[in-house]
């Protein structure tokens, strides 16, 4: 087992930068997960450390041995990739068994350990099938076993999700994060979709641009999200943002000062003394809807609802020159499309992102904050 | 709700729902759906009186015999004459030389050379340019410019003279030499087509599945043949049938350049046709020998791809 590390690790095609100083360090037998919309050169940072793709910049090291220039065959690094890459030609039995074919492994044992692994995955029926024969969720399982038949020091996984329906990734989804526990292999991970992250990782990577934009587990990249990126980018719905003008120990929209003026309590309120201006994000669950008029609440129209079984999205109009809100609330708050509604804030869980740097103004008790907003996340659902 | 609304949304649905249709209106229904069949008609007809007919008259004629008197019915003899014609004989002879060296020889070179572009290659574009110029000319072209070249003192004999000091080669008025000269041109015109389609095939192979046999720890040699040839063997079995039929059927180059001879060292069937039917006004055993190539052809056709079938299925 082996722990990896980037150091500065850059990719350039001719002016075009990939990724740039890429700094990550994954322990030995971590979850790693690269996350971020398309083209945030996820995939690059992981084709580097395959040895697909031939850095620019820096170095990747395997347990403190250096293999930017190593050969990807010598690097006993197994990869599945997105469209499962399995051989079409070879039967399923051939395909798990290929990495130990070319390594030499004599028959016998070749045949017991391809076995194993697909009685490991719950395939063993399948062993001599044809590829063509095979559904997406089958594919996806021969694609594994062909991974894990090598017991490789490190293991890459490309999107290996996106190709499957909601219900196969859900199941699909934990077996793998099973099996990668009971294999013990350090694991990156690369995928788009928030939720496999936050389900599946130790450690979340969230990448945009081709720069990291912040490392850490889940529940510190959705307590703590480092800059205004991450905090849209994780959540669903996506946090709110308004730009707002601080007065004191209240806030108010600056595009709906009447409609939107909120105050804050005081320890709240003292972290944005300093800032007369900045951009507020308030996840739509940390909004509360009420139906008749409160203390200290934003007037909101209903614009549409979204029935979501438990609970619903919401999305609202504030002020004349209308500012969309999106809040989660209980299916049983009754809000039709053209009613008034009341929004408070739970001002503990709200946050301040710079308005320039996009940064998130710094809470001085974030793990306190953290413990206290996953407990109430946690009665929540 | 608004249930007028509804109602008229209804009607309005049932409006145009329509059940009678005019014999106009049937009439270009019709047409609408069986146009496919009218506009492949006339090709489907030309094809038909180029192909089909001329196929049925050479039979006819094969079983004729062509007398200063007039034609008589002669059954299966010119068939039969043809075992014992040792000129018939000695161009299948040439002929299998012929195809065997030429479509070998181009098959591995245009191999190895779509091998090779298949690599990081700079100025790709320009050399596959380059490889392809030689299969956009006519046979008969081609003949006259390697006529020109193998001439007595021509550019070929130029280059041979450091080996020759400096006497002429007789590329193509001797017997020794005369069908590798001919071998040569064909393989200078057709390796091109061979590293056309092996060179698709190469870029075929999908790059994900490239890089898992990579991953899976592959050397550069496993992966040529466990990933790569896979890849294309349908593409070369369809290669070699092109190659082998077409090679089969080569006339124009050879009468360009040595007409058959000297003597008869290149007399390919297709040549000794020509020649017995128009210098020996001999049309019922010409006919005969084209209706034994034709046969021949589809039997060796069809045989590799059932051989290619075979392979497919295991």
């Amino acid at each position: 087992m082996v722990s990896v590390q980037y150091d500065e690790v850059g990719k350039k095609y001719g002016d075009t930068i990939a990724i740039e100083d890429v700094d990550l360090s994954v322990e030995d037998g971590e979850f790693t997960i690269l996350l971020g919309p398309s083209g945030c050169g996820k995939t690059t940072t992981l084709r580097c450390l395959a040895g697909l793709t031939q850095p620019t910049s820096g170095r990747i090291t395997l347990d403190g041995h250096d293999v930017t220039d190593i050969h990807p065959k010598n690097r006993n690094i197994a990869m599945v990739f997105q469209n499962f890459a399995l051989y079409p030609h070879m039967s399923v039995r051939e395909n798990i068994g290929y990495p130990l074919k070319v390594a030499n492994v004599d028959a016998d044992e070749r045949r017991e350990r391809v076995e194993q692994v697909a009685e490991t995955l719950e395939i063993p029926e399948l062993l001599d099938r044809d590829i063509a024969n095979l559904s997406g969720g089958q594919q996806q399982r021969v694609a594994l076993g062909r991974a894990i038949i090598r017991r490789p020091a490190v293991f890459l996984m490309d999107e290996p999700l996106a190709n499957l329906d909601a219900k196969l990734k859900m199941s699909m989804r934990s077996r793998i994060k099973v099996l990668q526990r009971e294999m013990d292999i350090t694991t990156l991970y690369v995928t788009h979709d928030q939720e496999e992250a936050m389900s599946l990782g130790d450690k979340l990577v969230i990448m945009d641009k081709g720069h990291v934009q912040q490392i850490g587990a889940p529940d510190e990249v959705y307590h703590e999200p480092a800059n205004r990126f991450v905090a849209g980018f994780i959540g669903s719905p996506s946090m709110n943002f308004v730009e707002v003008i601080s007065e004191g120990d209240r806030i108010r929209a600056a595009g709906a000062p009447e409609a939107f003026d909120v105050r804050l309590n005081e320890r709240v309120a003292n972290r944005y003394r300093d800032h007369e201006e900045f951009t507020l994000g308030v996840r739509p669950q940390y909004f509360t809807v009420h139906t008749d008029r409160v203390e200290n609440a934003v007037e909101a129209t209903v614009e549409v609802t979204e029935p979501q079984g438990d609970e619903q999205i919401i999305d609202v109009e504030v002020g004349p020159d209308p500012l969309s809100i999106t809040v989660v609330a209980p299916s049983t708050v009754n809000a039709d499309r053209g009613e008034t509604v009341w929004l408070t804030v739970e001002d503990e869980l709200l946050h301040g992102f710079d308005h320039t740097t996009g940064d998130r103004i710094a809470e001085t008790d974030d793990v306190e904050r953290t413990s206290r907003a996953s407990t109430s996340a946690d009665t929540r659902s | 709700m608004a249930t007028e609304t509804d109602q008229e949304a209804r009607a309005s649905a049932i409006g145009q729902l329509r059940t009678d249709q005019s014999t106009g209106e049937r009439v270009l229904l019709w047409v609408d759906d069986h146009l496919k069949w009218l506009m492949t008609l006339p090709a489907v007809l030309i094809l038909f009186s180029l192909t089909f007919y001329p196929l049925l008259r050479a039979l006819q004629i094969s079983t004729l015999q062509y007398l200063p008197t007039g034609t008589t019915f002669v059954g299966i003899e010119n068939y039969a004459n043809l075992l014992d014609s040792e000129a018939f004989l000695n161009s299948l002879v040439v002929t299998a030389k012929f195809v065997g060296v030429s479509v070998g020889i181009e098959f591995i070179l245009g191999f190895s050379i779509a091998l090779l572009l298949n690599r990081k290659l700079k100025l790709r574009g320009l050399w596959q340019t380059l490889i392809l110029i030689p299969m956009i000319l006519s046979p008969t072209v081609i003949g006259l410019i390697w006529r020109l070249m193998y001439a007595p003192n021509g550019l070929l004999d130029y280059i041979a003279a450091p080996f020759t000091g400096g006497a002429n080669v007789g590329w193509i008025s001797e017997t020794g030499t005369a069908l590798y000269s001919v071998i040569l041109t064909d393989i200078w015109q057709w390796t091109p087509f061979v590293v056309l389609v092996l060179f698709a095939g190469l870029q075929s192979v999908p790059d994900d599945i490239r890089e898992a046999a990579i991953m899976d720890g592959a050397s550069t040699r496993q992966r040529f043949l466990d990933i790569t040839l896979p890849y294309l063997k349908s593409l070369i079995v369809l290669v070699l049938i092109i190659r082998l039929v077409d090679a089969l059927r080569v006339f124009a180059k050879v009468y360009v350049l040595t007409r058959g001879g000297p003597s008869s060292a290149t007399n390919v069937i297709s040549m000794q046709m020509y020649r017995t039917a128009f210098r020996f006004n001999n049309f019922g055993e010409a006919s005969a020998m084209a209706v034994s190539l034709l046969v021949l052809v589809m039997v060796l056709a069809m045989s590799f791809m059932k051989i290619a079938n075979v392979e497919f299925g295991s």
